[in-house]
């Protein structure tokens, strides 16, 4: 029996090979589509799995009270690890790890640049690595550096790395004892190095009794069945304890952020713990759901609307003694078929594609072979899209009287159109709120791009200070100016993309006192607004000297309420300053937000970036040549290392600009998917109305005259899809632009150009078909039986 | 093997009460060979489906092998039908996916009989009516004439007891038609099998042993 269902269901896809490749199409897109976004799902839901102590380890946080308003942090004050592991023993390993710096190795004359990791001894005890040498008794050696296997490679070669010296920072001689296997991707703790803190040190002896000022971060993991709420409490007692009178620490709480969360669940609000990506992923499964659900839908549009051929056949099976649940069996059966070769093919079309959709969303994918999740998945999509698609078509076949469909020729009525055409209504629904979210994600996008953002990041460029740079500035400067191609230099202590620091000590003397004000802050020296080519709107810039000077940005004096700020003093860190100038708002940090309050203060013995402004005619190339010559004459110790500022500027917009790409590809493809499902409604309907075409033609009828007749029954779908699309889009956009504060307006006409974009497709789509059937001859159509 | 009694069939039209069938009493013996006769809209065919239980009358009481139709549950006249009843259409009607071979067995395989026998049935068939050659082929690949004869074949093939034929030479020349007959004939004499035929032909129709002739849903009195 299932021999003949499965014969009869192939020579059926064989015989109408256009309709079985649409249909096979539609899905298979459809599936692959749903596939690539669960295996992205997965990937982003099985970060940091690769640690043992995935379910016990936590990241402490930190809600500190700034008179009021709480602002969540990871830094952590120094000797709490190690006390609460002595208090408390619930917390079962505890240790300090630096958010990461850049470290000059040197071996030889080989000099890198590597992000490096300073931690205390519990680190390995945490997180879980693979040594290939040596092991995790490594962190207790101060003298020891653990590279990873690339890192290893990149600085010695092929030859062995264990046991080798390196000198770090060109300051002291480490000996490698431990090389892991490369970090996987999908890791928090990134790495190229790690290096213990050293004991003896005088920093470390003095942050061993600091408890106010925290500069990193603290990693604990507890034993299980701990009250992780009532630990949060204890370990805020032990930092009161340790400390006199309050602070923002101590006034605010502590969030033990589980490591599950540390990727999806990012973000902080008011103390809590309130999203971050997986509000992107939730978005992405529910597109993946809507894709898959419109495939299906297709499949059951395009499988009814070929219920006319298989009427026949289903008048037939029953008067030879079929019963109506062996029928239902049957079609099942064929849709089942079909549905495990879209996934067959899916999953191929998933393979060839996976290079590439790693690479748009810049992230690691891969295909989990040996989970047996992933086969279950696989049958269950195949089953379940197979079932799903091809009962509708199953039950409406199945109930076909024999007499009637044997009885000449079977045509449906037209109520049997309605649930088609309300699917198909659906699926242009969808359609058009993902062409609209997709027009509106790029409008924002341009609209930020173009944002004036206080200065000029063309041919703006940040190459790393060095204290040998800082030595010799003058001389670097002069060096740089002589090149001719070059206009101004300046240093700071941030490049132009990134705000150094935030503050809520700065008081303005003699005005009104605001009492949760942060502003950002920047050390710089002279020439700052030539070489960024912002606009000093009162006072002046820098001069050299300055050691009292400070600037701020229009947003700052504005908040501080200062009327007459040039000449007036602020107080900051215990010092009075001077203000020599105000600056436009300058956008430093976040494109989407409004510009953050922000004050320069000037500082010449020390910087971390040199700020180089390019002359607007001068050869990139040869001017980055005779950039990199001079900082090697002047700091051959360390690595020459550039960005450019507009590079540095665009990667605010990553997140955003993969958004957006991937909804013009999903939008593609829902379209794509649905003109497919219009096409079978079309050639069904036409199917059903060839006598009327005919009589008509005889009668007269001019081609367009048809075309208008047969596209108007289907244009006032779009239509109504188009009515009940547009609301939904606005609302939804309207809400996700909320997360921006700079954003654009929604403007009503791009939803008349989708409207339209959407007109034109379904036209050409009905009138592909139309056409056709508009063209054949009438003798053909009017033949009696 | 059939008793019908005061069968009427009607539809609604808005206010008015079409009738196809009026007062039929009709008493089938086995073995019967009987041909059913009357110009388009007499009713024939669906006295043919009421009779082949694909249809059911609006008012009336059928007995088949001493079983009342109307009254017995769907699985039992399905059953009833299945094991009796083999159907010939004036257009054939075979599947057009599958081989000659493949439409024949397939009424064996809604009754569930085992794939040894049922190969056996089929090789049976096929030589009987000397399609042996032609198994493989599908029905496209055939003539009208040869159509009906696998459409007969596939009738047959789970041995009823009862052949309802709706014109089954409506579409073949008349020496194919003739052939067709001879069939009837042959299988009705030979294997004891009663047949019901519709026709239009005079001559077809007397290849039976009775004629019924319908006018406006009435059996005409002789």
């Amino acid at each position: 029996m299932l021999k003949n269902h499965l014969i009869v269901a192939w020579r059926n896809l064989v015989r109408n090979s256009s309709f079985s490749i649409i249909n096979l199409l539609g899905l298979t897109i459809g599936m692959a589509a749903t596939m690539l976004i669960l295996l992205w799902v997965y990937t982003e839901k099985s970060w940091n799995k690769h640690n043992e102590k995935y379910a016990n380890t936590y990241h402490v946080m930190s809600n500190r009270n700034f008179n009021g308003e709480i602002n969540t942090g990871p830094d952590m004050m120094f000797p709490l690890p190690a006390a609460a592991k002595a208090a408390y023993p619930e917390v079962e390993n505890a240790a300090v790890v630096s958010f990461g710096e850049k470290t000059i190795f040197t071996v030889g004359e080989k000099i890198l640049t590597k992000n490096t990791l300073i931690t205390t001894t519990d680190f390995f005890k945490i997180f879980s690595f693979d040594f290939l040498e040596g092991d995790a008794s490594v962190i207790n050696d101060p003298d020891a550096v653990t590279l990873t296997q690339s890192t290893a490679r990149s600085l010695f070669g092929k030859g062995n790395a264990f046991g080798r010296t390196v000198k770090i920072n060109n300051d002291r001689n480490a000996v490698v004892k431990a090389v892991v296997k490369d970090i996987p991707a999908g890791s928090t703790i990134q790495f190229d190095a790690l290096i213990p803190f050293n004991p003896s040190s005088p920093q470390v002896i003095a942050d061993q009794n600091e408890w106010v000022n925290c500069g990193n971060r603290v990693f604990l993991t507890t034993r299980p069945g701990t009250n992780i709420p009532a630990l949060e409490k204890k370990l805020l007692e032990l930092i009161k304890s340790k400390t006199q009178g309050d602070n923002p620490t101590t006034r605010g709480s502590l969030i033990l952020h589980p490591m599950a969360k540390w990727r999806l669940y990012e973000e902080f609000k008011d103390g809590k713990n309130t999203g971050g990506r997986i509000q992107y992923v939730s978005l992405f499964i529910w597109i993946a759901l809507i894709i898959l659900a419109i495939a299906c839908v297709n499949f059951m549009n395009l499988s009814t609307a070929r219920s006319e051929k298989r009427a026949k056949e289903v008048g037939i099976r029953k008067t030879l003694g079929s019963g109506r649940g062996q029928l239902l069996v049957q079609f099942i059966t064929e849709s089942i078929l079909l549905s495990v070769t879209a996934v067959i093919l899916a999953t191929g079309l998933v393979y060839l594609l996976l290079p590439a959709f790693s690479r748009l969303l810049n992230e690691q994918i891969r295909i989990p072979y040996e989970e047996p999740m992933l086969w279950l998945i696989l049958a269950g999509i195949a089953l379940i899209t197979g079932l799903l698609a091809g009962s509708y078509p199953a039950f409406y076949l199945s109930g076909f009287q024999p007499v009637k469909v044997l009885k000449g020729s079977f045509m449906p009525t037209r109520g049997v159109l309605l649930p088609r055409k309300i699917l198909v209504t659906a699926q242009f629904i969808v359609s058009i709120v993902l062409v609209s979210a997709t027009f509106i994600i790029y409008q924002q996008l341009q609209y930020v791009k173009t944002r004036d953002i206080g200065f000029s990041t063309n041919k703006l460029v940040t190459v790393n200070a060095s204290n040998q740079t800082d030595k010799s500035f003058d001389a670097l400067r002069n060096d740089l100016l002589q090149t001719g191609y070059i206009a101004s230099v300046n240093r700071t202590s941030s490049p132009p993309s990134t705000i150094f620091g935030f503050t809520s000590g700065v008081k303005a003397i003699n005005a009104p006192v605001s009492d949760n004000l942060i502003i950002g802050f920047m050390f710089t020296d002279v020439d700052l607004t030539k070489t960024l080519q912002a606009r000093i709107t009162e006072g002046r810039d820098f001069r050299r000297g300055d050691s009292l000077g400070v600037i701020f940005n229009k947003e700052a004096i504005k908040l501080m309420g200062l009327k007459n700020p040039i000449g007036a003093t602020v107080n900051w860190a215990g010092r009075n300053m001077e203000i020599v100038g105000v600056v436009d708002n300058m956008i430093m940090g976040s494109p989407y937000e409004s510009a953050a309050p922000l004050m320069f203060r000037y500082e010449d013995r020390w910087s971390r970036y040199i700020n180089i402004r390019i002359n607007e005619k001068a050869d990139i190339r040869k001017t980055m040549a005779a950039i990199e010559s001079i900082y090697k004459k002047y700091s051959p110790a360390f690595p020459f290392e550039f960005s450019f500022a507009d590079d540095e500027f665009n990667q605010k917009f990553k997140t955003e600009q993969l958004i957006g790409r991937l909804s013009v590809i999903f939008a593609g493809l829902g379209i794509f998917i649905c003109c497919l499902g219009l096409f079978g409604l079309v050639s069904s309907s036409i199917e059903r109305r060839k006598k009327e075409i005919g009589i008509r033609k005889v009668l007269g009828a001019s081609l367009q005259q048809l075309l208008l007749l047969l596209s108007k029954e289907f244009l006032y779908l779009v239509a109504i899809a188009f009515l009940i699309a547009i609301p939904t889009a606005w609302w939804g956009m309207h809400r996700w632009l909320e997360n921006f504060s700079y954003r654009v307006v929604v403007s009503i006409w791009v939803f008349f150009a989708v409207g339209l974009l959407m007109l034109v497709i379904a036209l050409l789509t009905v009138s592909m078909n139309a056409t056709k059937a508009a063209l054949t001859n009438p003798v053909k159509t009017l033949r009696s039986e | 093997m059939i008793q019908l009694e005061k069968i009427y069939k009607w539809h609604n039209n808005g206010n008015n009460r079409v009738f196809i069938l009026k007062d039929i009493n009709l008493s089938i013996e086995e073995g019967a060979f009987i041909s059913i006769m009357g110009p388009s809209g007499s009713g024939k065919s669906s006295l043919l489906n009421i009779i082949g239980m694909l249809d059911e009358a609006s008012e009336g009481n059928y007995r088949f092998l001493g079983q009342d139709v109307f009254q017995i549950k769907e699985k039992q006249r399905s059953e009833l039908y299945k094991q009796n009843i083999g159907f010939v259409f004036q257009a054939y009607h075979l599947i057009d996916e599958l081989t000659v071979y493949e439409n024949i067995e397939t009424p064996l395989l809604y009754q569930k009989i085992r794939t040894a026998e049922r190969q056996s049935m089929v090789a049976d068939m096929l030589d009987r009516f000397n399609i042996v050659g032609k198994k493989d082929l599908f029905p496209s690949q055939l003539s009208g004439g040869q159509q009906q004869l696998v459409g007969i074949a596939r009738a047959l093939i789970a041995k009823p007891k009862l052949l309802l034929a709706d014109e089954p030479t409506g579409n073949l020349n008349s020496k194919q038609g003739e052939e067709i007959m001879e069939l009837f004939k042959k299988i009705n004499e030979e294997e004891g099998v009663t047949i019901i035929q519709v026709t239009h032909s005079e001559k077809n129709a007397a290849y039976g042993k009775q004629i019924i002739n319908l006018l406006d849903g009435r059996i005409e009195k002789k």
